[in-house]
């Protein structure tokens, strides 16, 4: 008893989360994980017309269809990779999916001492869509607000 | 779901019924004020909110619904008589229960202040003391003293079933059987008081009935009309002698057996034996054979049976050359169809349950307006598929809003143009071969299209050119261009920033569409029209640009593969003549802006032309390439995709592929 009562209070000492990281061109993100449901391989995905571009299109997730967000273009950052990968995101009930170039790995980090917030980091990304940025020795990992990034402005055909 | 949140869900399902029985009971009650049975329901319907909310705890609620029954039951009693007054109270007290209700489920608690209200029903009943007490001091002696019999009053058919069975040592007894406060197990005890009764003689009604007692669903009473030859002191003892019974207040009706039922005495009294006798006997309390069942259950069962509908198509892919896969095919063929439509039957429910919304609405807001207006309502009976039902209370609110607020003119107004004072809104629904149709009609002012026009040009939404060339019917259509009812010039009545767009875009997120017809000083009427069954559908698979697109049949007429030399230019636009018709063509690609070199086809020896009806004009639809024709279960897009121009949805085919579902209507 005594033991889960000290780990409780170790946890409250310093608050620890985790994150999944992936690659974007030379830089690495990453999205909370209580954000992100599952990663999956892409398979057919059918393109969705008088979407704007970075919308690639849906797919047939066991019987639900999910929108793909092409983060890349939704960046703006030029070119293409072969073996992309879709990390799926749900919020409030919606699912959607986000294409990435690879995943790298999941993360615990300190939030007190490992998060830093919006710095004036060179980014390829707007700064608003940035909610922080996780220091792990050198290694810089921009963690993104997908809530701001996607529904800010929805994709609605005129 | 733990228990407390399902008993809660239960309690809001419930109580919105009964809130739904109460408007429209008092709205009866304000034509009849005289009516027994009428002053019974409300009576009864809030005593069962009253019931129910003092179960779950909620006081306020409790406390309301109590005061307005004790208002009730001084009407009931002939004590007070029925005016506008007592009318706009109780009404009044019905939109606290709904606040009250909604607090509940927002917030979790009550918050809406109600104590100025109740101190006005408190001056209501303190016109006579006497009764006041009695209710509001319920002491064990006035107890006795209340009148309870409407409680458990009955039916003229009822009536004549009991008396008919009765012997001329039958009486029938009104008993009320009090719970102890403290009681736990209530449904338990409920179901034994009811079981003694019945032994004790023939149980001709109880309130509440067998399932309200099963689901805990009634407050500290229970009341019983027991038909039996035994003695009053009798059953008192009997019914006393149950655990947690407190008390038991029994009153004799007088009511006598007539001269036939003497006669046949010996007949009727052999009956009332062998009803006696019945084991099942609770079975005549009113028990409805149905049950309630979570809208979500049936959705995933909906789609449970679309994915079945798609492994069948890929099973008739496979098109093997035998005899028992034919078979086999069939089979299934005949059950998923079977299957399809019961789950479309059980969805189904009567647009009753919006369509009686209004009448309430309607009188709150020709009095606001001093307006005579009678809401007239036919085809309440009509169903409709549940999903559709609860998105389209919202844009019927807004249409009838608008009739009662631009449409129907002031009574002094009306008599001036030579129509009756009181206008009239017909609220109708039908079906109409595989469409639900419903349709709000006024005979009020009409809608002034030079007014539409001059309003649009204001809000630049056309030219006055643009405007010199519209026809009539475009025109009118103008009101519902995004834009044109803004916030800055709508009434409290008709809006809220809403316009006749939000309605427009309710309606065709529900694969439906919307008309409306005026003619200046005679009238208005707007035409929903709905697909009756929304979620599979016959389509047409075609190719566009490498992509399966689906169109689902109802939107086309027919389809042609046309050699190049048959396409005529007019006005640089490529028709054809189909039956002495000119028919415009339009190329799907460029309709879905797709990032291809437009044209291509005039180098085809055939082109595929599928042609579609969009509004009430035919459109030549060019695609690459026709397939099959088969069913598809629709899928919505999602919240995130929402309102893609030309797309209404997706769809998964055989090799477990999307395939996207093509808008035609708003084609051109």
């Amino acid at each position: 008893m005594d033991y889960t009562l000290r780990d409780d209070l170790m946890l409250e000492d310093y608050e620890r989360k985790q994150i999944v990281v992936f690659q974007l061109a030379d830089e690495e993100y990453a999205v909370d994980i209580s954000q992100s449901k599952q990663i999956i391989k892409v398979s057919k995905i059918t393109p969705v017309p008088n979407t704007p571009d970075y919308v690639r299109g849906v797919i047939n997730l066991r019987g639900q269809i999910v929108p793909v967000i092409d983060l890349r273009k939704r960046f703006g950052i030029t070119g293409t990779v072969e073996k992309e990968r879709i990390i799926t995101i749900e919020f409030d009930d919606i699912l959607i999916g986000i294409l990435v170039d690879e995943i790298k790995e999941v993360l615990w980090y300190d939030v007190e001492k490992e998060l830093e917030s919006a710095p004036d980091i060179d980014s390829s990304i707007r700064q608003d869509y940035i909610k922080g940025v996780v220091k792990k020795g050198k290694r810089l990992i921009v963690l993104i607000d997908l809530e701001k990034l996607l529904f800010e402005n929805r994709p609605v055909s005129a | 779901m733990d228990t407390k949140d399902q008993y809660l869900q239960m309690f809001f399902d419930e109580s919105a019924e009964y809130l739904q029985q109460l408007n429209e009971n008092v709205l009866l009650l304000e034509e009849h004020p005289e009516d027994e049975e009428i002053i019974n329901a409300v009576f009864r319907a809030a005593h069962s909110v009253k019931g129910m909310s003092a179960t779950m705890g909620y006081e306020r609620l409790t406390d309301l619904t109590h005061r307005m029954e004790s208002i009730l039951a001084k009407v009931r009693n002939k004590e007070m008589t029925i005016n506008e007054f007592i009318i706009d109270t109780l009404f009044s007290g019905l939109d606290y229960i709904k606040l009250l209700l909604d607090d509940i489920r927002n917030n979790g608690e009550e918050r809406t202040d109600i104590s100025d209200y109740l101190s006005k029903l408190e001056k209501i009943l303190n016109n006579d003391i006497s009764i006041q007490e009695v209710l509001v001091k319920p002491e064990k002696t006035d107890l006795n003293l209340q009148d309870f019999t409407g409680m458990i009053a009955l039916t003229e058919e009822e009536k004549e079933e009991i008396y008919n069975k009765m012997t001329s040592n039958d009486r029938i007894y009104n008993i009320r059987v009090i719970l102890a406060e403290d009681c736990l197990l209530k449904n338990v005890r409920g179901y034994m008081i009811l079981k003694k009764a019945q032994e004790l003689g023939y149980l001709a009604k109880s309130n509440p009935d067998q399932r309200e007692i099963e689901d805990e669903d009634f407050g500290d009473s229970i009341y019983i009309k027991l038909i039996s030859a035994l003695k009053e002191k009798q059953i008192q003892e009997e019914l006393a002698d149950i655990i947690d019974v407190e008390q038991v207040i029994i009153h004799v009706e007088d009511y006598k057996v007539e001269e036939k039922a003497v006669v046949e005495q010996q007949e009727a009294k052999s009956q009332v034996d062998s009803i006696k006798k019945q084991k099942d006997g609770l079975a005549n309390i009113q028990v409805s054979p149905t049950v309630r069942v979570d809208i979500k259950k049936l959705d995933t069962l909906m789609n449970m049976v679309g994915e079945l509908l798609i492994n069948k198509t890929r099973l008739e892919g496979l098109n093997i050359d035998s005899d028992v896969y034919q078979d086999i095919i069939q089979q299934l063929d005949r059950v998923t169809q079977d299957l399809h439509h019961t789950v479309m039957q059980i969805r189904m429910v009567p647009i009753g349950g919006i369509f009686n919304r209004f009448p309430r609405m309607v009188r709150d807001l020709s009095k606001e307006l001093d307006k005579k207006i009678d809401l007239i309502i036919e085809g309440a009976d009509t169903e409709l598929d549940r999903s559709l039902i609860d998105e389209l209370g919202d844009p019927l609110m807004h249409i009838i809003r608008n009739s009662i607020d631009h449409g129907i003119e002031k009574p002094a107004e009306r008599e001036r143009k030579g129509k009756p004072a009181t206008g009239n809104i017909l609220l109708q629904a039908y079906q109409k071969g595989s469409e639900i149709i419903i349709e709000v009609e006024d005979d009020g002012a009409g809608i002034n299209t030079e007014k539409v026009i001059e309003k649009a040009i204001e809000k630049g939404i056309i030219t006055p050119d643009e405007a010199s060339q519209m026809e009539e019917r475009d025109k009118l259509n103008l009101i519902f261009h995004p834009g044109f009812s803004t916030s800055e010039e709508v009434t409290d009545i008709s809006g809220r920033g809403v316009g006749m767009d939000v309605v427009r875009n309710v309606v065709e997120t529900l694969d439906g569409q919307v008309f409306v017809e005026s003619e200046l000083g005679v009238g208005t009427r707007f035409t929903i029209s709905l697909p009756l069954t929304l979620a599979i559908t016959q389509a047409l698979m075609v190719v566009i640009n490498n992509e399966v697109y689906a169109i689902p049949l109802g939107s086309i007429s027919e389809t042609l593969l046309v050699a190049p030399e048959e396409i005529i230019q007019v006005r640089g636009q490529d028709v054809i003549l189909l039956r002495e018709s000119t028919i415009p063509l339009v190329e799907a690609a460029r309709q879905l802006n797709l990032d291809i070199e437009y044209g291509k086809y005039r180098q085809l020896e055939e082109i595929p032309v599928v042609i579609i009806n969009s509004g009430e004009r035919q459109i030549g639809l060019i695609v690459d390439q026709m397939l099959n024709q088969q069913e598809i279960v629709i899928k919505s897009l999602g919240k995130f995709l929402v309102n893609i121009k030309n797309i209404s949805g997706a769809t998964i085919v055989g090799d477990g592929d999307v395939a996207l579902i093509l808008d035609v209507r708003n084609i051109a």
